[in-house]
């Protein structure tokens, strides 16, 4: 009972944050300056004002804003300006599938990296083995996806010719890409484990385990572990956000026509409906992660368990 | 241990995958008459009314075909298109075309003279709001039409006999309108199909979707994904369909020059769209067979804000533009065969030239400034140098900044980096000192680059509004004698370069890398390349 | 005089203040000992060294016929950029920007994530809710537009690069330290604070907050890279330092870029990124242990 009315008053919230998020974003759009039809070669005027008549750009800002809302209550987020003849339903339908696949591969790889180095570090708190896979996690954050994705696209794909270099065509070609995202987010992933872990390992409870004589691994994974991702899993909303929203650089670096580009390009090219299409699908994407975040910390954490109940 | 584990499993996995080697996309591509092009960015559209990017025409060039085509090898011939043969009146003013009877669109209807009325009709009119109708404005009144100062279109130069004759009429003397002619902007469009979907002013319907999509060119629209790929096949119904050698062309948007070079490294495409100036000496000196350096009608230059001081004072403004060196621009910084220009129009086959009026002249640059009261720099105000971003922009304006501070003593010249769309907005308002600009021609004609300058056209965005020039080239547009009208031109060009509301850096080339399999692919200054003639044979037959 | 019913009081036996403590404890840590050695070493050498007139070269000074050159060649430490310039000298000028921002742009995110998370956490109840709306509102919004709204409103103005930074960064900083005083808020010694009588700013500030340090000191180290590198991001959309002048971003932007033909471009400019960072990151290992109370009785 309690449950889902937290939940449902959760929802509440999230929608009035989203019809926020857009009311805000509709208005400041508008503000960048330069049109969507300004181009290279700049066109005359009168063809301006009929390309924007057209589009309905010419009429005050808050006709055009409630005509948006309108159309979104129904589920129309209009046409894009940059992809012509393109709905941003279906340009953000066609980017999706590949940025889940990238982004989904780097949370796995990002894990895969994070949590084993993080807990070997602290397990092992100021010897060899914890500088050293901490130092090897910091080389994830120092050199960044600029740098990391082409050298992985050298090394592996022209020198080694194991995977292909750029493009989608075969199924190995998410490797790369999410590896790049994964040694990035892999890196905060196991800095913020070996903290959390060091964090817990220091409780009495913990102390009170060790003294009974329960094995490091027992302590590691069966005490310590839950309360140690909590950092963790605070950043993993973002996170995944992120990586789900598709990431810019790795799309150009790869050649990936996924959604991140669209976030961007949106932006450079004034599309004003991909903009707010994007920033919609962002903003239900981090509300979601968020509230699940929340929800997964309270499992997380016995004692916010029995405050709720 | 992390490390012994590390070594042990990439050691496995370079075992289990070496020993399988990867048979290359464009070898097979090739084998498959399968053409892989890197076309820079993700098109606009696939309507030649509403395209106006480079990238965008090279699409439509496959999709369509217009009056008259391009040559494979020269920029100046013109191959029949649609029309079959023309002819014109002894002023160039009024042309007529003869179209071809087995001319037809990609689902099989003819191709009509009214066709070509109907898409000219289309693209002028004030509604559709095309960004390029201004290229039909050599028609008699498609000026007044566009801009709704008259309503009836039949008063428009545009008139046919029959289903096979074309009658169009100009506003000028255009001894060059052929070359005009084969700009995407005169391409034609089928009016059932965008009347299916929408009315002759819908600015995008669906009508642009692979399996509504209707051509006459060479190939029809096969497959379109945003930001992955055009890919278009022969089009069965093509009148010249036994000349096209190739099956398949994928169009790829590949905006990173860095990213495209990588691509074509790995075997994945043909050719790539540019190359970094920081690998134009790698290539050279690696693989000089496949890298191709060559001359395009483009001029780099600076605007000048004339309304601002001291940018008002042309004295001023020359000594600006005699203190740069271009030759080390061209040679240390662009790298790619740049020509360090000399004027603004760059030279072409077409027989004009213009004068040389500026040079390297530090000294005279020097006297000048003094002149303008402003001795080794003293006193000179400070003013930005705003440059879209991008690294070449950069590097070719932190260059210009430190040999201005050095030949001149001027060190108040800030740099001023700013988005795409900031930066065009800098511009059409005015609101820069100095500003980066580029300009690449439309056809091959010096007019394309000199009508920009006249007062208040849309493009001229500087402030500077001489009469005589315009004059100049009004009187130019009255000539039908081609030399008399290209000493005219030159001699409007002169006054352009004598008050400098702009300064001229080098004039482009064409900078890419071509796989040896690509067929009939010749230097071309538009770098407009007919596909149909395009073919694919691997390296290895085209020795035999 | 400390308060006499300070937590802290209760956690240090020994009775000598917390900071001295720990002051104590890190110089026990070699790793962090050193790590501080070379991040002081690193920021004297950019800050001190372009004072010495003509110890370096001019950073923005180009010499065309001499670009691209490798490391020891042409007087060239560390080679010469595609221009000709001395990288060497452009790395020191470099970090300075990159040092000045990414601590002062930190610092900001720092405090403001920290005090809005755990005021959120703390108060709980609808407060908590909206606070947390508001942070989800400010992840979505377009970034990059906003950036460009305010550079055209208000120039390229330092405080404003500070501004943009410091509003993305503390979101994600508001969400960790919220989540660890969550779990902190219904422990003993906070109740028992709070049964005390105590203030709630003396509750967050002096018996919570510390407890939050772990996470907070490594999310802050992690954070200073991050800025350093959204610094040159926010350069090319026009605001923040501006060519010819450098920053370790850019550089390794720019070594990116030549990583085929010029390896050193890229080389130089990651090595004092990654050590700067590195040794940043062993003094915040080496702090975090030393501020963990309930580690040192151990």
């Amino acid at each position: 009972m309690d449950q889902t009315r937290y939940i449902l008053s959760r929802l509440g919230q999230s929608l009035l944050a989203l019809f926020c998020i857009i009311t805000i974003t509709f208005f400041i759009a508008r503000l960048a300056p330069g049109g969507p039809f300004n181009d290279d070669k700049a066109v005359p005027a009168h063809i301006q004002a009929k390309m924007e008549a057209y589009y309905g750009l010419d009429k005050p800002l808050p006709v055009q804003y409630i005509k948006y809302i309108g159309n979104l209550l129904t589920g129309d987020f209009g046409s894009s300006f940059g992809n012509k003849g393109f709905t941003v339903a279906e340009v953000i339908a066609q980017g999706a599938p590949i940025s889940l696949a990238i982004g989904l591969g780097g949370l796995l790889f990002a894990l895969a990296i994070g949590i084993p180095l993080g807990t070997l570090a602290a397990s092992r708190k100021n010897t060899k083995t914890d500088y050293f896979s901490m130092s090897f996690a910091m080389l994830g954050i120092c050199i960044p996806t600029f740098v990391v994705g082409p050298l992985l696209a050298i090394f592996f794909g022209l020198r080694l010719g194991w995977f292909n270099a750029w493009g989608w065509f075969q199924p190995t070609d998410w490797i790369l890409p999410s590896l790049t995202l994964g040694i990035y987010y892999g890196a905060y992933i196991a800095r913020l484990t070996r903290g959390g872990m060091l964090e817990i390992l220091g409780q009495d409870y913990i102390r009170t385990a060790r003294a009974k004589g329960v094995s490091q691994f027992n302590i590691l994974f069966g005490h310590a572990f839950r309360g140690g991702i909590i950092p963790v899993v605070n950043f993993l909303g973002p996170a995944l956000a992120g990586l789900i929203s598709g990431s810019f650089v790795v799309e150009t670096i790869f050649g990936l026509d996924g959604l991140g580009q669209h976030f961007i390009t949106a932006a450079t090219n004034r599309d004003y409906p991909l903009i707010l299409g994007t920033v919609f699908f962002y903003a239900v994407l981090i509300i979601t992660v968020n509230f699940l975040v929340d929800l997964l910390q309270v499992w997380l954490n016995p004692r916010l368990r029995a405050a709720r109940a | 241990m992390i490390p012994k584990f590390l070594f042990l499993s990439l050691t496995l996995a370079s075992l289990s995958f070496s020993s399988c080697s990867k048979t290359s996309r464009v070898a097979e591509a090739t084998a498959n008459k399968h053409l892989l092009l890197a076309n820079g960015s993700e098109p606009k559209a696939l309507d030649p009314a509403l395209v106006s990017a480079v990238g965008d025409a090279n699409i439509m060039r496959a999709l369509f075909e217009g009056l008259v085509a391009n040559h494979p090898s020269s920029d100046t011939i013109v191959e029949p298109g649609v029309a079959e043969s023309w002819s014109s009146n002894d002023e160039f003013t009024v042309w007529d075309f003869k179209l071809r009877k087995d001319a037809k669109w990609s689902n099989g209807d003819p191709v009509t003279a009214g066709d070509f009325i109907y898409s000219y009709h289309r693209m002028l009119h004030p509604e559709l709001a095309s960004p390029y109708a201004s290229m039909l404005w050599f028609i008699k009144n498609a000026e007044e039409f566009n801009r709704e100062e008259i309503s009836d279109f039949s008063k428009v130069g545009l008139e046919s006999s029959s289903d096979h004759d074309l009658r169009i009429t100009l506003k000028n003397p255009a001894p060059f309108f052929l070359q005009v002619l084969k700009h995407t902007s005169w391409l034609p469009v089928h009016q059932p199909t965008i009347e299916k979907f929408g009315t002759m002013t819908d600015q995008f319907t669906l009508w642009q979707r692979p399996g509504n999509h209707v051509g006459n060119g060479p190939f029809k629209l096969d497959s379109w994904k945003i930001n992955r790929s055009v890919e278009v096949t022969p089009n069965p119904h093509y009148w010249d369909r036994d000349i096209v050698k190739l099956k398949k062309i994928s169009f790829f948007p590949i905006p990173n020059e860095y990213t495209e070079e990588r691509a074509f490294s790995d075997n994945q495409v043909h050719n790539t769209y540019t190359v970094a100036p920081s690998l134009i000496p790698f290539y050279q000196k690696h693989h000089p067979e496949l890298i191709k350096i060559e001359p395009y009608a483009g001029s780099y230059f600076y605007r000048v804000n004339v309304n601002q001081k001291p940018l008002d004072d042309p004295k001023v403004r020359r000594a600006l533009a005699l203190a740069i060196d271009r030759k080390s621009i061209v040679e240390q910084v662009t790298l790619g065969g740049q020509i360090p220009a000399t004027a603004f129009t760059p030279p072409s086959e077409t027989g004009y030239s213009p004068d040389p009026r500026i040079s390297h002249d530090p000294e005279e640059a020097r006297r000048l400034l003094a002149e303008a009261g402003y001795p080794g720099g003293k006193g000179f105000p400070e003013i930005n140098l705003t440059y879209n971003t991008q690294d070449s922009h950069r590097n070719i304006a932190v260059s210009i900044q430190d040999m201005w501070r050095r030949e001149l003593g001027i060190g108040t010249i800030n740099l001023l980096n700013q988005e795409w769309k900031v930066f065009q907005a800098t511009i059409i308002d005015e609101k820069y000192d100095i500003a980066r600009a580029g300009w690449i021609g439309d056809y091959t004609d010096p007019t394309t680059f000199l009508n920009m300058w006249r007062p208040g056209e849309t493009n001229n965005n500087t402030g500077w509004a001489n009469e005589v020039f315009a004059e100049a080239l009004e009187s130019a547009s009255y000539l039908s004698d081609p030399n008399a009208r290209f000493e005219k031109l030159r001699e409007a060009e002169n006054i352009l370069m004598d008050d400098l509301p702009i300064i001229p850096l080098y004039w482009y080339t064409r900078v890419y890398l071509k796989h040896p399999d690509i067929v009939n692919w010749d230097p071309l200054i538009l770098d407009n390349h007919p596909y149909k003639h395009i073919d694919l044979v691997s390296a290895s037959e085209q020795k035999n | 005089m400390p308060d006499p019913i300070s937590a802290n009081q209760v956690a240090i036996e020994s009775g000598t203040s917390l900071g001295k403590d720990a002051w104590l404890r890190l110089k026990k840590n070699k790793f962090a000992v050193l790590g501080l050695f070379f991040f002081i070493f690193v920021t004297l050498l950019c800050f001190i060294t372009p004072l010495i007139p003509g110890l370096l070269a001019d950073p923005d000074s180009t010499d065309l016929p001499n670009r691209g050159l490798p490391p020891g060649e042409g007087g060239f430490l560390m080679g010469s950029d595609s221009l000709g310039r001395d990288l060497f000298s452009r790395i020191i000028y470099g970090g300075r920007v990159s040092l000045g921002v990414g601590f002062l742009a930190t610092l900001v995110s720092l405090t403001i994530g920290t005090v809005y998370g755990s005021v959120s956490a703390y108060v709980g109840g609808r407060t908590d809710s909206i606070m947390m709306r508001i942070v989800d509102i400010l992840y979505a919004l377009p970034f990059m537009i906003i950036v460009i709204i305010l550079t055209t409103f208000f120039g390229n103005e330092l405080w404003l690069l500070f501004l943009a930074i410091g509003a993305v960064e503390w979101l994600t900083m508001s969400r960790i330290v919220r989540g660890q005083v969550l779990s902190l808020k219904k422990q003993e010694f906070v109740e028992a604070a709070r049964s005390l009588g105590l203030s709630h700013a003396n509750i967050i500030f002096r018996h919570i907050l510390p407890n939050t340090v772990g996470p907070v000191i490594v999310y802050t180290t992690l954070t200073v890279p991050a800025v350093m590198l959204l610094e040159s991001v926010l350069s090319f959309l026009g605001l923040g330092v501006q060519p010819p002048a450098a920053s370790w971003g850019s550089l390794i932007k720019e070594g990116a870029d030549h990583m085929r033909t010029s390896p050193w471009l890229l080389a130089f400019p990651s090595l004092f990124f990654s050590l700067s960072i590195f040794s940043l990151n062993a003094v915040g290992d080496g702090l975090r242990d030393a501020l963990d109370v309930r580690a040192s009785k151990d």
